[in-house]
């Protein structure tokens, strides 16, 4: 990657850094002959009414992005190199470094590669946003043979507050038919009639590519107490950041959906929209599912970036080990939940209630149902929440359909019964 | 054997089977197979579909291969079955899936049936073969794209979504029953697929379509899923249709009985040996896809396999290889020049795709 079509033949010596494109505001952008000739061939590209086009399109505005006074959503440090910058998008990458030419803050950029990873993405091995389509013979599989550069809302998903456009992360995942399937089943939240309807419309998936085994992926979160990603997972919550910028850009109401490793990737490119001081106007909303990375900086985040939050349930978990370390805290999540609504999103006269609300909380769920890590500070419930706990890790480690969608450890506990059953 | 393994994967028993019977306007299907065996796609619930449908009811049908208003078709589909099974490997290390098999019973009706001709002549049958591969994705071809990585080149390449239809065959089965059979060899990212259809009336057919999802790690295409045999899940599928047994009403034996087919004149429909050409090249193309090889650069390398191993592949992949009742069976492919008549089948598949 990174090498340029031989068929176009270099104007100059192609180390010499030139200026490049008309600077009216902003910072200059500097790049070498070769890559000059690249950006300008994109430039004609551009003008073209084909996915091409708008790949160009999409890779011209990431340029010009540089040019803004703060770094944009989705651009990341390159590991290992302190001054050297990445722009990520699902179709290429551009390195560059910030320079500071005459000791002044102004600063230029220059661009040091570009590369193109269409091929990456198309091949799998790269993160992008895919359509997804239902086939009545053969079920969910990719509705094009190449992802798409921009979210766009479909003619089935207008993109209005009636009909959200619903998109999917993956976590761990052997292939994207396979994160396909998966997450049409969290997208319609193992209801009947809402799956009915998906077939109908459809979805769209950021497919995150993973190089782990399974378990090695859930070792990942485990590890970091859901507080880190893989370097793949890095990338794609840049490119995801993207994307839901673009969506408040256009104005599209959004519904995403994350499985498992995919709710790091979710909650990390919502942390990128907050440096930019985004308000979503409740435009998008976020569901975790099977969340292996915390809820509580998921939740702080869709509040900062004021997202929809009017639904009741946001999350759904079957407790496995990933999902009880990093998901929830050992159970204490959706206490500070609650602390948070407390402390910094209630009003005095709310205050009663949300105060009653977090008692008993901690009284009810806190205690029983999933706050462990409570019950073993306030010691008066011990043996039982531990039990429930216990059986709840067990349960969910079983070798069953972890990646089906289910409402409670019981239903879980339900389904391997019955496929044990059936087995034997 | 306790646990499968990607090799050998391990599907349901056929110790405890239930009876599946379906009563078509008097038409009585029946069928044997294993109890489902969880997880499998979307939500499939055998018990959810009623067991007595009535053929003339336009409610219980929809338009075969989903609404596209680019397709002009008549061709209709209700169905009346559906279920499927999960075939594991090794405990833990391979998840909880390395892939399953989705069988799906409907009934087909070609609403544009010529005047006096009926579904109980064959070469109606052959008729009704192409219009399944015109009327939904099967026979369609996807945007592919150049050997080289240069982003400025605009040209649009046509490569086709399947390679079918594969091993066609006239069989003969339980109570006398005529089924004509074919294989589709996907070349993309859809399950391979094996079709049987026999006629139940003169503009009905019952097709029992079965589908192959192979979930694997590090195979994202349909030439590197080949590391896992497709053997288990074919053996499955055999093992149910050797149980069906279709007795037709009072008034489709009727029909069946005033329609005569020429003695021992089995009509064929076949892959064209352009299309296998395009095949190669398509697979080849593709086999780079979800897949990562060691010896290359994760990112902007070159991930396909080897440009005459999947000849080979292909080659064998569409030799014939009769089952188990075949009253004929077609050659592997039918070269176009050999048939330069325009009428000829294989030309009629090549400009419908």
């Amino acid at each position: 990657m990174g090498q340029l079509p031989s068929a176009l033949p270099p104007v100059q010596s192609s180390s010499a850094l030139q200026a490049w494109g008309s600077r009216t505001s902003g910072r200059a952008i500097f790049a070498n002959a070769s890559h000059q000739q690249l950006l300008d061939n994109f430039r004609q590209l551009s003008t073209q009414q084909s996915s091409e086009g708008y790949h160009a399109q999409t890779l011209l505005k990431a340029v010009d992005s540089l040019r803004g006074p703060a770094s944009p959503v989705n651009s990341m440090l390159k590991p290992n190199q302190p001054t050297r910058r990445l722009l990520v998008a699902g179709g290429f990458e551009i390195e560059y470094e910030l320079n500071s030419y005459y000791g002044h803050c102004q600063t230029d950029v220059e661009i040091v590669d570009i590369r193109m990873a269409k091929e990456d993405a198309r091949e799998e091995r790269r993160s992008a946003l895919w359509r997804i389509k239902f086939d009545q013979q053969v079920g969910w599989i990719p509705e094009e043979k190449e992802p798409r550069t921009t979210l766009t809302a479909s003619p089935a998903q207008k993109g209005n507050k009636e009909s959200p456009v619903k998109v999917g992360v993956n976590g761990h995942s052997r292939q994207l038919k396979y994160a396909a399937d998966t997450l049409s089943k969290h997208i319609s939240r193992g209801d009947k009639g809402k799956a009915a309807s998906l077939q109908n419309s459809g979805f769209q998936l950021l497919y995150v590519p993973s190089t782990n085994s399974a378990i090695g992926a859930e070792w990942v979160s485990i590890k970091s107490l859901g507080l880190n990603g893989t370097d793949e997972q890095r990338v794609a919550s840049r490119i995801l950041a993207q994307h839901m910028l673009e969506a408040y850009q256009k104005g599209l109401y959004i519904e995403w959906t994350a499985h498992k490793d995919g709710a790091w990737v979710l909650t990390e490119a919502m942390r990128q929209l907050t440096t930019q001081r985004i308000d979503l106007q409740r435009k998008q909303k976020i569901f975790l599912s099977d969340a292996a990375s915390s809820h509580v900086v998921a939740d702080r985040m869709r509040h900062t970036l004021n997202m929809d939050t009017y639904d009741s349930s946001w999350h759904n978990t079957a407790p496995g080990p990933a999902q009880l370390v990093g998901g929830t805290h050992l159970g204490v999540a959706p206490l500070l939940c609650l602390v948070d609504e407390f402390r910094h999103r209630s009003n005095a006269d709310e205050k009663f209630g949300t105060a009653g609300d977090l008692l008993w909380q901690a009284g009810t769920k806190g205690l029983v149902v999933s706050g462990a890590a409570t019950a073993i500070i306030s010691t008066a419930g011990v043996p039982m929440s531990l039990a429930l706990l216990g059986a709840s890790i067990l349960i969910a480690s079983l070798p069953s359909a972890r990646d089906d969608y289910f409402k409670n450890p019981g239903q879980q506990l339900g389904s391997w019964l019955a496929r044990l059953r059936k087995h034997n | 054997m306790l646990f499968g393994n990607e090799k050998h994967p391990k599907g349901p028993s056929w110790r405890r089977l239930y009876n599946v019977d379906k009563y078509l306007s008097g038409t009585h299907v029946q069928l044997k197979t294993p109890p489902i065996r969880p997880p499998i796609p979307d939500g499939i619930d055998p018990d959810s579909v009623p067991d007595e449908f009535d053929l003339s009811d336009p409610q219980i049908y929809e338009l075969f291969g989903g609404q596209d208003k680019n397709k002009k078709q008549d061709l209709y589909r209700a169905l009346i079955w559906r279920n499927g099974w999960n075939f594991t490997g090794r405990p833990i290390l391979d998840g909880e899936t390395i892939g399953n098999l989705v069988a799906t019973a409907s009934v087909l009706d070609v609403r544009d049936m010529p005047v006096n001709r009926s579904l109980f002549q064959r070469s109606e049958m052959v008729e009704l073969v192409r219009g399944i591969h015109t009327s939904s994705d099967l026979g369609q071809y996807h945007e592919g794209h150049a050997e080289d990585r240069n982003p400025f080149d605009l040209t649009s390449y046509r490569w086709p979504n399947s390679l079918s239809p594969l091993n066609t065959q006239w069989l003969e089965r339980n109570n006398g029953c005529e089924w004509i059979y074919f294989e589709a060899q996907p070349l993309c990212n859809r399950p391979a697929e094996f079709y049987w259809l026999t006629p139940i009336g003169h503009q009905y057919c019952l097709m029992v379509h079965f589908y192959v999802n192979r979930w694997l790690r590090n195979a994202g295409n349909p030439f590197r899923e080949q590391r896992s045999p497709i053997d288990n899940y074919r053996d499955l599928m055999e093992k149910i249709m050797e149980t069906v047994v279709v007795e037709l009403s009072e008034s489709a034996s009727l029909e069946k009985a005033s329609i005569a087919n020429p003695e021992g004149h089995y009509p064929f429909v076949n892959c064209t040996d352009t299309l296998v050409k395009e095949a190669k090249h398509t697979l080849y193309m593709w086999s780079g896809k979800g897949y990562t090889d060691e010896n290359q650069p994760r990112q902007g390398g070159d991930h396909r396999a080897p440009k005459e191993d999947v000849a080979a592949f292909i080659d064998q992949r569409i030799q014939p290889h009769p089952l188990p009742g075949c009253l004929a069976i077609g050659p592997a492919y039918v070269e176009i020049e050999k048939t330069p008549n325009c009428n000829s089948e294989p030309i009629a598949i090549a400009n419908n795709r």
